[in-house]
């Protein structure tokens, strides 16, 4: 029983949290239409801000300032805002795959800078020994599993709760017009750059928020961790979720992260021995499959597409 | 430093093949195809394995162009390859991105062209392994053209850099001298204006599939020669390819052309300098660069 | 959403319309409906008795409807000789002889043949986009804004050609901003508003029609309600 319950607390504390990140992509693309290709960057430097900042001093090393927790996930939090701002300066005011190609660079060049910098960074080693906030506290380690998921529950609840404020306010309004028409959005004095700008950097940081937190139950942070599956899995789940809608990316989360995990499971279990080795390639054929299926069943394709500038189809 | 040279032009004639149908496909239909650098991988197996099929029904045919490790069977395996990586990349264009863009925008193709990637990639995994392998097992040595400065030349790279250079020209006077290419040419400079002239965009935009899925296969097979086969030798190209064509300008095939060259000797001469574990980082900052500096590219005109 | 609702235009041989109307009338897109450039939901287009609905708009450009664009009209990369080159493709009759033609009608043409059409002004660009429209002897020419951006002597000049290319044969129906100019030279016009016609008429009697006006000052109450409750 006690085993039951410590998985479903594992799976759901993954979940929650990735849940946090896919509400980040949420405002990025659901509200603001801008598409991330490299998410795993931006949840990868608040992982990395946050050992950095909070971890146990470091012998050979940068960083492990030991800084109070909330500091450290804060200074994770600007770290990823302040790398989408690096990205998004260089194409919120050009053609919108400008940014698809360079998050999807950036998530590379920090996988490979993060791989190599091991004075920066810890290299492939990683940085280990990250002391969990409360640690010592809670001996139990079933109850500080229970405990952390809670904490992760607030966290989810209040970016949920942030977001949907968003939407309503006058920034909001400001997002769907420049969505809707930017032209009318920018003859009443608003620039569309800037707006999808601020809105790039607000869901980076609710990424580097996720990415905190995973760093944090894991106390362990590598660059295994910025591998770019990530990046695919968090789109899946936005989009099976449902775009634009905030309760829709949650539940989007759960689903396939279920369906990850349980065709992990199945096919260590049931698949034969010389398949384990593809198991993997298998997932991703799935996972990619999940992409394009939905894609063409849904005839509008992903919701929230710019409506101008369409104006030439081919035919 | 002059190795350095060498082996950036190297890299970048394969690249300037690579970009060219990304870039083409970039600006006539407005979406950055991500999935095109595995018409690379699907180009270089194609030609593995029509290759071994080749040689097994005619030994003769095995036997090997002088001082190549290249073999006779490998040329025509490239050639049946070229033609098929071209016809599939225009059926998965008819089977996803067509329907996409009929119904949905840009962005949509952007994030389908992730999952076919993803597919690609896999699926030659799963059918080739996950090892890397060559086409032959011949060691092929390397000649040194020059002790001082230091050149070590194999004689593969020479054939890369001839085939390389056969196929741009064969290009420049598709496009400069045949009608087809010309159309090509001016559907990429204003879709609108040219079929209001009396040009099939639809026969265009297969043409441009057609051409990039060829040009792709080239490119696979020239690095295969150069480095190896893998399911992931897209994937690793993928960055760079949108470099060279955000630098060359989005839309021109000369410029993608340049532009290869240039991102491939920047990426030689930085290895010069800094740890080779930072090279994917490299086609990044050249592609933020770009984007500050000039996004238009060297060519590019962008609607 | 649709910008046009409820249009109806016919023109003949030999004879030019002009379509007038405020912004966002849905002038120019009328004229790319017809090119086959955008798509109807309802309604049907004919050409000398023939349904041209729903054709692709290179096949209607081989069929004989010429469209010029207003902006982006030539090929700025390639040279004068390559533009006539390309549109000459769709020639049914002796391309080498059309393109003389041209270029007899647009002297200027003849002059930069080898330049490349970027480095032209903007009432040459003008001249060689009709060119390309005319080169392969439409039936209907299809001019969207023709004085754009031009001087007033280049506007002049480019519209007092379009009396000769009607006598030709050619029916033309052109959208005008210039509204003065545009009516000056044409046989009828029609007004059109929020996508609908509101009026239609001899254009030299609507040059002093007070209709007009007040169909251009009823949009622009519209359009001040409009950007005040945003």
């Amino acid at each position: 029983m006690i085993g039951v319950i410590s998985y479903l607390a594992f799976f759901l504390t993954i979940a929650l949290i990735l849940a946090i990140a896919v509400l980040g992509l949420n405002l990025q693309w659901g509200f603001t239409g801008l598409f991330n290709g490299g998410i795993v960057a931006f949840f990868g430097a608040g992982a990395y801000g946050l050992v950095l900042l909070g971890g146990p001093e470091r012998v050979d090393g940068f960083g492990g300032f030991g800084l109070p927790y909330p500091v450290a996930l804060a200074g994770g939090i600007v770290l990823s805002g302040l790398l989408a701002l690096l990205v998004g300066l260089a194409t919120t005011r050009l053609r919108h795959d400008y940014l698809a190609i360079a998050t999807f660079g950036v998530a590379i060049a920090l996988e490979s800078v993060v791989r190599n910098a091991e004075y920066l960074t810890g290299g492939a080693k990683g940085l280990r020994g990250f002391a969990r906030p409360f640690e010592s506290t809670v001996a139990n380690p079933l109850a500080y599993n229970l405990l952390f998921l809670g904490v992760v529950v607030i966290c989810l609840v209040a970016v949920y709760t942030f977001l949907e404020t968003l939407v309503r306010s006058p920034f909001g309004r400001l997002l769907r017009a420049v969505r809707e028409n930017e032209r009318a959005a920018r003859s009443l004095g608003k620039s569309p750059p800037t707006i999808r700008l601020t809105s790039f950097v607000l869901g980076a940081m609710i990424m580097g928020l996720s990415g905190g937190l995973y760093a944090t139950f894991y106390a362990f942070i590598s660059p295994q961790d910025l591998a770019p599956i990530l990046t695919f899995q968090i789109w899946a789940m936005l989009i099976v979720g449902g775009s634009g809608n905030n309760r829709g990316a949650i539940l989007g989360t759960l689903v396939v992260w279920g369906s990850w995990v349980g065709s992990g499971w199945l096919l260590t279990a049931a698949a034969p021995q010389e398949w384990q080795l593809y198991a993997g390639s298998i997932q991703y054929i799935l996972i990619g499959c999940i992409i394009v299926l939905t894609l063409l069943a849904r005839p509008r394709g992903l919701l929230p597409e710019k409506l101008t500038q369409m104006s030439y189809k081919t035919r | 430093m002059l190795q350095s040279l060498f082996d950036g032009i190297l890299v970048g004639s394969i690249l300037s093949l690579g970009a060219i149908g990304l870039t083409l496909i970039m600006h006539i239909l407005r979406f950055a195809n991500f999935s095109h650098a595995e018409l690379i991988s699907l180009g270089a197996y194609f030609t593995l394995t029509l290759d071994k099929t080749i040689t097994a029904l005619s030994s003769v045919l095995a036997s090997k162009l002088p001082a190549l490790s290249v073999s006779v069977s490998l040329i025509i395996a490239m050639l049946l390859a070229l033609l098929i990586t071209g016809i599939i990349a225009a059926i998965i264009d008819v089977l996803v991105f067509k329907r996409l863009r009929d119904n949905a925008g840009p962005l949509t193709m952007v994030f389908a062209s992730f999952g076919i990637a993803l597919i690609m990639r896999n699926v030659i995994g799963l059918v080739y392994g996950l090892k890397s392998t060559h086409y032959n097992s011949d060691i092929a040595f390397a000649m040194m053209i020059s002790a001082d400065p230091l050149l070590l030349v194999k004689a593969d790279q020479l054939f890369i850099l001839a085939l390389t250079l056969v196929v741009m020209v064969a290009l420049h006077l598709l496009i400069t001298k045949t009608s087809l290419g010309f159309a090509l040419l001016a559907i990429s400079e204003n879709p609108t204006l040219a079929q209001v002239n009396g040009i099939n965009l639809a026969a265009m935009v297969r043409l441009a599939w057609l051409l990039g899925g060829a040009l792709a296969a080239i490119a696979g097979v020239c690095y295969a020669l150069n480095n190896q086969l893998s399911p992931v030798m897209g994937r690793d190209l993928v960055l760079s390819l949108f470099a060279a064509a955000i630098v060359g300008g989005i839309g021109s095939i000369y410029g993608a052309a340049l532009g290869g060259l240039i991102v491939g000797l920047a990426g030689s001469l930085a290895l010069v300098y800094i740890p080779t574990g930072y090279k994917p980082a490299i086609p990044f900052v050249i592609i933020l660069l770009a984007l500050y500096i000039r996004p238009n590219g060297l060519f590019g005109q962008e609607r | 959403m649709p910008i046009i609702h409820e249009v109806s235009v016919t023109t003949e041989p030999e004879e030019i319309v002009c379509i007038v109307g405020p912004n966002g009338a849905g002038k120019s897109t009328l004229l790319k409906t017809i090119a086959g450039l955008l798509r109807t939901a309802d309604g049907s287009i004919s050409l000398g008795g023939s349904t041209i609905t729903g054709i692709r708009p290179d096949t209607l450009a081989q069929s004989g409807v010429a469209f010029v664009p207003q902006l982006d009209n030539i090929f700025r990369t390639m040279s004068i000789e390559q533009n006539l080159a390309l549109a000459a493709r769709r020639c049914h009759g002796n391309r080498r002889q059309r393109t003389q033609e041209m270029k007899a009608l647009f002297p200027v043409l003849d002059e930069k043949f080898k330049a490349k059409a970027g480095s032209l002004s903007g009432g040459q660009r003008q001249f060689l986009a009709v060119a390309m429209a005319l080169i392969a002897e439409p039936s209907l020419l299809l001019l969207d804004e023709p004085s754009a951006g031009l001087s007033p002597k280049a506007a002049d000049e480019v519209l007092g050609m379009l009396r000769g290319i009607a006598e030709s044969g050619v029916a033309i129906l052109m959208v005008e901003q210039n509204v003065k100019a545009g009516l000056r030279v044409s046989d009828r016009a029609y007004v059109l508003a929020e996508g609908r016609n509101q009026h239609e008429g001899d254009a030299q009697t609507l040059l002093t029609d007070p209709v007009l006006g007040e169909i251009y000052l009823g949009a622009r109450r519209e359009e001040s309600h409009a950007a005040k409750s945003v």
